[in-house]
């Protein structure tokens, strides 16, 4: 683990440069501890895929003082920590009218519909970091088979609750928003909500599946089209 | 309901205070003024909390009618000032009663003006902060008819002002200094010597940051996504810097040169397109000292660098210069 200055008031721990499940587990299981000890003076703790970021008040910390924390805080890290996520589930309706790419992505792959449902929705995806948007949280790993890149001309409108895919990730648009990924259903559930308990469903570190609901459900569910 | 009624709402008014903090997990920018000093000298004038929430007004062209008995301050961009009809200098506290209209007009240097009022206005907050934040949804710009609310006030203290030598000119080309990032190193030196020599221009700029357009700063670095600190200096491929201020995205994907100190940032965001910005660098020690320093002008409560006048007949006596 690296500790560089990188703001008057910023610390960037690198752990990698690459994206790879065992760098970010070590990534997550810092980050998780910081959140639990809650060292005065720690203005933002956010982890990326390989690094972690601290923002710090100047009046209590300076980047040695709090380098030689974070080093001793990380020499008491267990080695292989047991993931420790939450495991959240995520009804989703996959279908033309909900996921407008689902035929397409279907079809990249020489796959009818219901295997691209069945191995998106097979998986347990980790969140490896929130960002983009609110709740926005970058999953990983898809499975090679469906896996497809971005659209080449991003969508002007996404309608919140999109379930999408973009290459090996994955990921839920919280809101309604411009974008570029490839779209395979809806889900009726709250990402992001300022009154919400916790504001976010999906937090760093959480374990994520996609369960398929038929079209009553999602309706029932409170989903719109 | 007392407060300040919007007849006029201006291009975009928003209510913001020092930003959101802690959320940057949850992928929730920071927002908060844009200009921190200008804005928290505005509560400093009226002996607000420096975190009180002001309205920062872009461009100016507002015009509020009060709905109370009050003491405001405007800073920030240079614009006339009127209140009840009668021209008011900016950077000092003004009596404002019931019925009067306050008339800002355009800005005509400097891009936002921070509107602050005794006691703060009560807004609502999300996550700890009233600041709004279009990026999250978060509230929304005022409208016609929107009403800032706020308390009458009780006594009226003597009116302050801040001493000329502190109030910043706008038209000033800037020197923005840059605190190297994690990625400085891997960068071209003859790039970087470009970047530290040449002079850049302001293209556009908002909230969440500014554009610039100069000599390429040439490279050929790929990293993965990153937290991003305020005042990142982000080269994307075509070499042109970005400076990304307080309602930046939480993550990004362009390798940065360093970080721009946020004191630097605030006049960026007060810098108008086609301002001439020119970067140099800053040790971490020198960085540290000149941001506390700062931290501790702007959040000193005491009457220290104020200017207490009297009105005698409305005829202002400066009495004392207390420093």
């Amino acid at each position: 683990m690296s500790c560089k200055a990188v703001a008057v008031d910023g610390l960037l721990l690198e752990f990698g440069e690459r994206i790879d499940p065992e760098i970010s587990r070590r990534v997550l299981s810092f980050y998780r501890r910081l959140k639990e000890l809650a060292l005065p003076g720690i203005v933002e703790i956010i982890p990326s895929y390989a690094t972690l970021y601290l923002q710090f008040d100047l009046f209590h910390w300076d980047h040695e003082s709090l380098c030689r924390r974070l080093r001793v805080i990380a020499d008491s890290l267990p080695e292989s920590e047991n993931d420790k996520g939450r495991l959240v589930e995520i009804p989703v309706h996959y279908s033309r009218e909900t996921g407008p790419d689902l035929e397409r992505v279907a079809s990249i792959h020489g796959l009818n519909v219901e295997e691209v449902i069945r191995l998106h929705s097979q998986r347990e995806y980790r969140v490896y970091t929130v960002g983009f948007l609110p709740g926005f949280a970058y999953m990983g790993s898809v499975d090679e088979r469906i896996a497809t890149p971005r659209l080449g001309t991003p969508r002007a409108r996404v309608p919140k609750g999109s379930v999408a895919l973009a290459n090996l990730q994955c990921a839920v648009y919280p809101l309604e928003s411009p974008g570029g990924w490839n779209l395979l259903g809806r889900t009726p559930v709250e990402l992001f909500d300022p009154e919400m308990e916790g504001f976010s469903l999906l937090r760093p570190g959480d374990l994520v599946r996609f369960r398929p609901i038929d079209r009553e459900a999602y309706f029932a569910a409170g989903g719109e089209l | 309901m007392r407060g300040l009624e919007l007849l006029r709402s201006g291009l975009m008014s928003l209510v913001e205070d020092r930003g959101r903090f802690g959320f940057g997990d949850l992928g929730i920018t920071q927002a908060g003024a844009a200009d921190r000093y200008s804005a928290a000298l505005a509560n400093r004038l009226l002996r607000n909390a420096p975190e009180a929430p002001v309205l920062e007004i872009a461009q100016g062209g507002v015009e509020l009618l009060a709905h109370v008995e009050t003491e405001i301050a405007l800073t920030g961009a240079e614009a006339e000032l009127r209140i009840g009809g009668v021209p008011r200098a900016l950077w000092r506290t003004h009596r404002v009663r019931e019925g009067e209209c306050i008339e800002i007009g355009m800005a005509r240097s400097g891009l936002r003006l921070y509107l602050a009022v005794a006691g703060g206005f009560e807004a609502p907050r999300w996550l700890g902060s009233a600041s709004v934040s279009l990026r999250d949804r978060l509230g929304r710009p005022l409208e016609k008819g929107d009403r800032l609310l706020c308390r009458d006030l009780e006594s009226l203290p003597h009116p302050r002002s801040l001493p000329p030598r502190l109030i910043p000119d706008w038209r000033r080309p800037l020197t923005l200094r840059v605190l190297p990032g994690a990625q400085a190193d891997h960068f071209p030196a003859e790039s970087l010597q470009r970047f530290y020599s040449e002079s850049y221009r302001l293209v556009s700029g908002d909230r969440m940051g500014c554009r610039l357009a100069g000599p390429a700063v040439e490279h050929d670095l790929e990293i993965l996504s990153e937290p991003i600190p305020y005042g990142a200096v982000q080269i994307p491929r075509d070499g042109q810097p970005i400076v990304l201020l307080g309602e930046r995205q939480t993550i990004g994907g362009y390798p940065k040169v360093g970080a721009v100190l946020p004191m630097d940032c605030w006049r960026l965001a007060q810098a108008a397109p086609g301002t001439g910005i020119r970067f140099e660098t800053i040790g971490l020690e020198e960085a540290r000292r000149a941001t506390m320093e700062m931290e501790r002008f702007l959040g000193d409560r005491s009457e220290i660098l104020l200017r207490k006048e009297i009105v005698i007949e409305n005829q202002v006596l400066q009495i004392d210069e207390t420093e």
